[in-house]
C-alpha cells in the first residue's frame, strides 16, 4: 500500500468531518514540504562551490521539484 | 476529560504540530476515537511526508556515505536543516553519529525539527550524549515541547540527567514529558530524578493552573511508588488550592487519575482531603460520583466514605440516591466485592426511613451473594441496628430472603447476631421477630428454634416477651 493510500486507510477509520480536516491539513503540509525542500534544495546548489555542486546535482537530479 | 482524554489531547497537538492546527468543530470529534487511532494517523503522514521525493535523499545518501564525515559534515551545514533530516534516515547509524560529532547543537536541533521523529529515536544512541542532551536544552528553551517531548523516552539516562541540570523551567520539563511517544516510560524518567527536584517539580506543576491536567496525567502514567509520592505532596498543600484542584477536576473531568491514586493516599491525608468544602457541593459530587461509575472505580471511593464524618456521609447518602440505580448498584457490589459491604450499612444509618425504603427497592438486594455478605458484615461490624432496620424496609419478598439467610446452615447467621444482642434496642428486638416470622420453611424454622433454645436465657427470655408483646409465640410459629 503506497503511504497515501495507507493515510486514506487510517483517515477511514475516524468521524468523516475530522478525517476531512485532517486530509486538507495534511495535503497543505505536503505541498508546504515540497516547496520548503524544493527551495532548499535550491539554496544549497548556491551555497556549494562548482565542483561540489556538479557532484551535488548529479546526485540529487532535476527531479526534486517533481512528485514522485 | 479523562487520562485516555489527556492522551487524546498529547496526540491530537502532536498531529497538529505536522500538519497545523484543526478546526475546533473538528477537533472536539476526537473524542469519539482513541489516541492510538490519532498516532496511526500522524504515522501514516509521516511516511507519507517523508516518503516524498525519497529517491532523491537516498541518493544524496550515496554520496554522504562516500564523503568522510568531516565532507558530510560540511555538506550538511551547506544544506541546511531540511535536506539533512530528510537524508538522514538513508544514512548509517554509524556514519550519522560520526556526522553529528562535527554539527553544533543549535543545527541538530535544527534538524530535529524538521526530522521524522521515527527515525531520530533510533539514531540518538549514535550520537553523544553531551550534544543529544545540548540540541534537547535548545528545544525546550525554543519552546518546541511537542519535538523534544516525543524523543524524551528514547534519550539516553545519562543525556536525561544533563537536562535535568541544565533546565530550570521545572514546568517546561512537565509540557515536555506531557509529548512523550512511550508514556509509560515516564516512571524510569522520574527515577533519574532525585526527591527534592521531583518535589520542585510536582510544586511547579501545582503553582501553574495550566500543568494540573499534566499532573494528573503524570500520577496516571506512573507506578504505585511515584504516584504515592506525587499524591502526597499534592495533598499536603493548603485547602484552597485543593479545592480549586478538586473544582478543576470535576469541570475537566479529571476524576479517573485522583480516583486512580486515593488508595495511595496516607490515612491522615485522607481525612482532610474529604472533608473539603468543594466536596460539600452537590455538582462536585455528582460528577465524581458518575466519573466513579464510568471508569469502573466505585470501589476506590469506599475508603472516602469510611473517613467521612457522619454529616458527609448523609450529604453523600443524599446525593448518590439521586444517581439512579444503576449508579447504586454498581456501588453496592464493588463494595461487597472488595470486601467493604459494612460500607452500605454506614451510609444507610444516615438515611432517613424513606430513603431506606427507596434505596432498599434495589433488584441488587434480590441477590442472595449480596445480602449475606451485608448481613455478615452487619454482625462483624456490629452495625446489628443498621442491618435489622435495613432487613425490615426490604420489600416482602427481600425481607423473606434475607430471614432465609439468617436461617440457612442450621440458623448460623441468626446465632451470630443473637451473640451481639447487647446492640439492640427495644424497637429492634421487635423487627427481628417480625423478620424471623418470615422463615417458612420448616427445616430452617427448626433450626432457628434451636438456635433460640440455646441462647443466653436474657437473650431468649427477650425474644419471647417480644413476640409475646406483638401477640405472637415465635417458638410455636417456628416450630409450623
Amino acid at each position: 500500500m503506497t503511504p497515501s493510500a495507507q493515510l486514506s486507510s487510517v483517515l477511514d477509520t475516524l468521524p468523516d468531518e475530522l478525517a476531512e480536516a485532517i486530509r486538507n491539513n495534511a495535503e497543505t503540509s505536503l505541498a508546504t514540504h515540497r516547496q520548503e525542500t524544493a527551495s532548499e534544495l535550491e539554496q544549497a546548489r548556491h551555497h556549494l562551490s562548482l565542483p561540489s555542486r556538479l557532484v551535488f546535482n548529479l546526485t540529487t537530479g532535476k527531479d526534486h521539484q517533481a512528485k514522485e | 476529560m479523562k487520562t485516555s482524554s489527556l492522551q487524546m489531547v498529547a496526540e491530537l497537538e502532536k498531529l497538529q504540530a505536522l500538519i497545523g492546527k484543526l478546526p475546533a468543530a473538528q477537533r472536539n470529534l476526537a473524542s469519539q476515537c482513541q489516541p492510538g487511532q490519532i498516532r496511526e494517523v500522524r504515522d501514516a503522514v509521516l511516511d507519507n511526508l517523508h516518503s516524498d521525493q525519497a529517491s532523491t535523499f537516498r541518493r544524496l545518501s550515496c554520496l554522504v556515505r562516500a564523503l568522510s564525515a568531516k565532507h558530510a559534515a560540511r555538506l550538511a551545514t551547506d544544506c541546511g536543516p531540511v535536506i539533512a533530516a530528510r537524508t538522514l534516515p538513508f544514512v548509517e547509524p554509524l556514519k550519522v553519529g560520526k556526522i553529528a560529532r562535527r554539527l553544533s547543537v543549535e543545527f541538530l536541533a535544527d534538524i530535529t525539527l524538521k526530522a521524522d521523529p521515527r527515525a531520530l529515536r533510533t539514531l540518538i544512541r549514535h550520537v553523544p550524549t553531551d550534544q543529544i542532551a545540548s540540541a534537547a536544552v535548545i528545544l525546550i528553551e525554543q519552546q518546541q515541547y511537542v519535538t523534544a517531548g516525543q524523543l524524551a523516552d528514547a534519550l539516553p539516562s545519562t543525556a536525561i540527567r544533563q537536562v535535568l541540570a541544565l533546565i530550570d523551567d521545572d514546568v517546561a520539563l512537565l509540557r515536555t514529558v506531557f509529548y512523550m511517544d512511550e508514556p509509560d516510560q515516564l516512571g524510569d524518567i522520574i527515577r533519574l530524578v532525585d526527591n527534592e527536584r521531583l518535589n520542585r517539580i510536582i510544586l511547579a506543576g501545582l503553582g501553574n493552573r495550566d500543568t494540573w491536567p499534566i499532573l494528573m496525567w503524570v500520577i496516571d502514567q506512573v507506578g504505585r511508588d511515584i504516584k504515592s509520592r506525587i499524591t502526597n505532596l499534592i495533598v499536603e498543600r493548603d485547602p484552597e488550592t485543593l479545592n480549586e484542584l478538586i473544582n478543576v477536576a470535576n469541570s475537566q473531568a479529571l476524576w479517573g487519575p485522583i480516583l486512580r491514586s486515593l488508595d495511595t493516599i496516607k490515612e491522615r491525608h485522607q481525612r482532610s482531603l474529604v472533608h473539603l468544602q468543594a466536596l460539600r457541593d452537590e455538582q462536585v459530587l455528582e460528577g465524581l460520583m458518575k466519573a466513579a461509575y464510568d471508569e469502573g472505580l466505585m470501589a476506590n471511593t469506599i475508603p472516602l466514605i469510611e473517613t467521612m464524618n457522619g454529616d458527609l456521609q448523609a450529604f453523600v447518602a443524599k446525593v448518590g440516591l439521586r444517581q439512579g440505580a444503576d449508579i447504586l448498584e454498581a456501588f453496592i457490589r464493588d463494595a461487597v466485592r472488595q470486601n467493604h459491604a459494612a460500607v452500605i450499612l454506614t451510609l444507610l444509618s444516615r438515611m432517613t426511613d424513606e430513603q431506606v425504603k427507596e434505596l432498599t427497592t434495589l433488584s441488587v438486594f434480590h441477590d442472595n451473594f449480596i445480602l449475606q455478605a451485608i448481613v455478615s458484615a452487619g454482625i462483624g461490624t456490629g452495625q446489628i441496628r443498621s442491618l435489622i432496620r435495613f432487613a425490615r424496609r426490604l420489600p416482602g419478598k427481600g425481607q423473606e430472603l434475607l430471614a432465609s439467610l439468617m436461617a440457612a446452615d442450621h440458623g448460623a447467621l441468626l446465632e451470630r447476631l443473637l451473640n451481639r444482642s447487647e446492640l439492640l434496642g427495644d424497637s429492634d428486638w421487635n423487627e427481628l421477630v417480625s423478620l424471623l416470622s418470615k422463615i417458612r420453611i420448616p427445616d430452617q424454622a427448626r433450626g432457628v428454634a434451636d438456635v433460640i433454645h440455646y441462647q443466653s436465657r436474657q437473650t431468649a427470655q427477650a425474644l419471647k416477651s417480644h413476640a409475646e408483646n406483638m401477640g405472637m409465640d415465635l417458638l410455636k410459629a417456628l416450630r409450623l
